[in-house]
């Protein structure tokens, strides 16, 4: 009988197709949320642990505040997941040496990190959390080296022995950097992808971006001026003027000061920051509450959903992504069927997974129960221009303008929604209202794409070159990339 | 042959003559471990299991311990070698530093604990060093012979593996309230690393953090080692 049995299963899982394997039900419970410092913090571990990772994250503002000198404020909500399910660790990808990934889109900053060891877990959440920071630059360059090093030095901080400590290394990263000798950093400022990250200059270019910022965050001057640099990138001025201003004297000087450092830390010097809990002001985190299984799917399928979209745009996502959140924003509605914007999201899931006629059926019913709310406007917005309905689309983006002229994601999709429809001039205005509002990779590249087609070289270019150079741009950084060699093709005569 | 062999491989630890039992002594002032020596970040949440053992072990031999958090130790000990350097004399710094610790606490002694991470040479999965024995473990051990090509993953998987290796080791330096080196020794605390062999059939296996603060027995045989003959190991 089991035979038989297991043959029936498997012909069952076929016949209605998976595009992974479904969640196991214990992987929506015993998860717990906190919030600190706007930042919502919601993992799938005790509330112990959760607080603590809160702690963490509430001391690293603390320290990266004491040591920039400022604090960089947050231009949306931030919810970082932490998933220790594997199952659910696969379908979110963090496998095969994925730990975390970070991300933003205009409805806020997204981050996915992998709840293993706890050395570890903070690693991941520090990095990518630093990550999420610099992205709060909508408008700077922030060069790769800057955003790398920063979030290799800022991702060991740890509370030990009654004090925080910022800028401990790890023994790969000192033999790396002893053995290999730094990049000349003449080269890891001014190299483009070729000169910097290919075969060995990959470890080369991230350890030699750790030791610059390791150095120089050792003594009030040079973290005068890395505040400077990251100011001055922050208010627009060019990467080499923003060097000269902030560092202010030759590259060979400054590798013979960075081999000096590197000498020093060969020899076992503790060179790392040591602050004291009590004289920096690191925000208490409240304790963390255990989260309903519904508010888990919710939460989760947001984040699905979001990256998704963000993989469909790009052709980049293999349908797993949207299947997940297509399963997730299902067991939401489930677990609260009167949630119309839970409904709505599963309406986008859908319509994003394939299924027209499920996602019509879920916005009509999100429509009809909750006209009046920006969101599910916005997601009948969405639907619509999956089904490539464009006039629709037009109205329902409106309709969400109408009721929230501030939403950047409402202006952003009317102007998807008139650029289709070939209207690039009405289109290259609600993206630059969308762009005065808020802040995306992709808004950016749909505004970049237009700005080329109208040869508006300068503004084109200060929008696509940030996203060719961001480490972890992808397909977006690609585009971004081969939109800047359009724009710097000589003219067809 | 055991006995002979765990002899053979003891630190040399170093003692000022009449010293040995630390007569005298009761109060020891502690600073936070590794206040003066670089800690690799992986290693950062060891130090909270090892200043519960020292404090044990202390206890155990009947003294009385005080500890320093690490801002302070940092702080007092970057201000005592900045006084030793206007003197031109950085080699003084332990007197410095103990005399502004007598200024601020009550202590016979002082204690600077530390972890220590230093290479050794494993062979088969196994290495000696500052007067312990260790086996790497191997997690993921395939079940059955691996097969094909992969000769060098089947070796590991027999035999374990063997090259140079991280290995941690308990340091400690004590000074006398004036500031002289009475005692430093070091004992042998635990490989850094597991060996992983989940991906053996890619040629290779992967090193795994371990989790050090739980391994509790090892560290406190490295604690002794560390401190014998200042405050003996007893069998």
């Amino acid at each position: 009988m089991r035979p038989r049995a297991t043959a029936l299963a498997l012909v069952v899982l076929c016949v209605i197709g998976c595009a992974g394997p479904r969640l196991a039900r214990p992987a929506l419970d015993g998860w717990h949320s906190v919030s600190v410092n706007d930042i919502r913090i919601i993992a799938n571990g005790t509330a112990e642990e959760t607080r603590a990772l809160a702690r963490d994250l509430a001391g690293f503002d603390a320290a990266f505040a004491f040591l920039i000198g400022r604090q960089i404020p947050a231009t949306g909500p931030t919810t970082i997941a932490l998933i220790r399910d594997s199952g659910l660790k696969h379908r979110f990808r963090l496998d095969r040496g994925t730990l975390g990934y970070a991300f933003t889109t205009l409805d806020g900053s997204l981050s996915c990190v992998g709840l293993d060891h706890p050395g570890q877990t903070r690693h991941v959440l520090l990095h990518e959390y630093t990550h999420l920071l610099l992205a709060r630059h909508h408008d700077a360059r922030v060069p790769r080296w800057y955003n790398e090093g920063l979030a290799s030095f800022f991702e060991t901080l740890a509370y030990r022995d009654g004090a925080l400590v910022v800028g401990a290394i790890t023994s790969d990263r000192l033999v790396g950097v002893v053995k290999r000798k730094p990049m000349p950093l003449a080269k890891m400022f001014g190299g483009d992808r070729e000169a910097t990250l290919r075969g060995q200059l990959i470890s080369d270019f991230y350890a030699t971006s750790w030791a610059l910022i390791h150095y120089l965050m050792q003594t009030p001057k040079g973290r005068r001026e890395l505040s400077r640099f990251e100011r001055e990138l922050a208010k627009g001025t060019p990467l080499e003027q923003a060097r000269e201003a902030a560092f202010a004297r030759p590259f060979p000087q400054l590798d013979s000061e960075l081999a000096v450092h590197i000498g020093y830390l060969a020899h076992g010097v503790a060179a790392v920051s040591v602050l004291d809990p009590k004289q920096i002001a690191i925000a208490e985190p409240p304790a963390a509450v255990p989260v309903p299984r519904g508010e888990v799917a919710r939460e989760l399928g947001a984040i699905a959903l979001a990256l998704g979209e963000e993989s469909a745009d790009e052709a980049e996502d293999d349908g797993g992504i949207s299947s997940l959140a297509s399963e997730l924003l299902g067991i939401a509605v489930a677990e609260d069927p009167t949630s119309a914007r839970a409904g709505a999201a599963l309406a986008r899931a859908r319509a994003l997974d394939g299924d027209a006629d499920g996602s019509g059926e879920a916005i009509a019913a999100a429509l009809r129960a909750a006209p009046g709310d920006v969101q599910v406007q916005l997601a009948a917005g969405r639907v619509a221009l999956a089904a490539q309905d464009d006039g629709e689309a037009q109205a329902r983006f409106r309709s969400a303008i109408a009721l929230d002229e501030r939403s950047p994601s409402a202006w952003y999709g009317l102007g998807r929604a008139l650029a289709r429809a070939g209207d690039a001039k009405s289109a290259l205005e609600a993206f630059t209202r969308a762009r005065r509002l808020g802040w995306s990779s992709p808004l950016d590249l749909e505004l970049g794409r237009l700005l080329v087609a109208a040869r508006r070289a300068d503004e084109a270019r200060a929008l696509l070159q940030p996203l060719a150079a961001d480490p972890h741009g992808g397909a977006i950084g690609k585009k971004a990339a081969e939109l800047l060699e359009e724009l710097d093709a000589p003219a067809e005569p | 042959m055991a006995l002979g062999c765990a002899y053979f491989s003891r630190p040399d630890n170093v003692i000022a003559p009449g010293h040995a039992g630390a007569p005298g002594v009761k109060r020891f002032l502690l600073c936070a471990p590794n206040t003066v020596i670089a800690l690799p970040a992986e290693l950062q949440d060891v130090t909270g299991s090892l200043r519960e053992q020292v404090d044990a072990y202390l206890h155990f031999h009947g003294r009385q311990a005080q500890w320093l958090n690490l801002y302070d130790s940092r702080r007092l000990w970057a201000e005592a070698t900045a006084a030793a350097k206007q003197k031109g004399a950085v080699d003084k710094t332990p007197a410095f530093f103990a005399e502004r610790l007598d200024q601020l606490y009550d202590f016979d002694a002082i204690i600077m604990p530390s972890l220590l991470v230093h290479k050794v040479r494993a062979t088969d999965g196994g290495a000696a060093w500052d007067g312990v024995d260790r086996q790497m473990q191997l997690l993921n051990k395939p079940a059955r012979p691996i097969g094909g090509q992969d000769t060098f993953a089947e070796g590991v998987a027999q035999g374990g593996v063997t090259g140079d290796v991280l290995a941690t080791s308990v340091h400690v330096l004590v000074f006398s309230r004036t500031g002289e080196r009475i005692f430093e020794g070091r004992g042998g605390f635990a490989f850094v690393h597991d060996a992983d062999m989940a991906n053996a059939k890619k040629w290779s296996y992967q090193f795994r953090i371990r989790d050090l603060a739980g391994d509790i027995d090892a560290m406190r045989e490295g604690i002794a080692i560390a401190f014998d003959p200042y405050l003996p190991e007893v069998d």
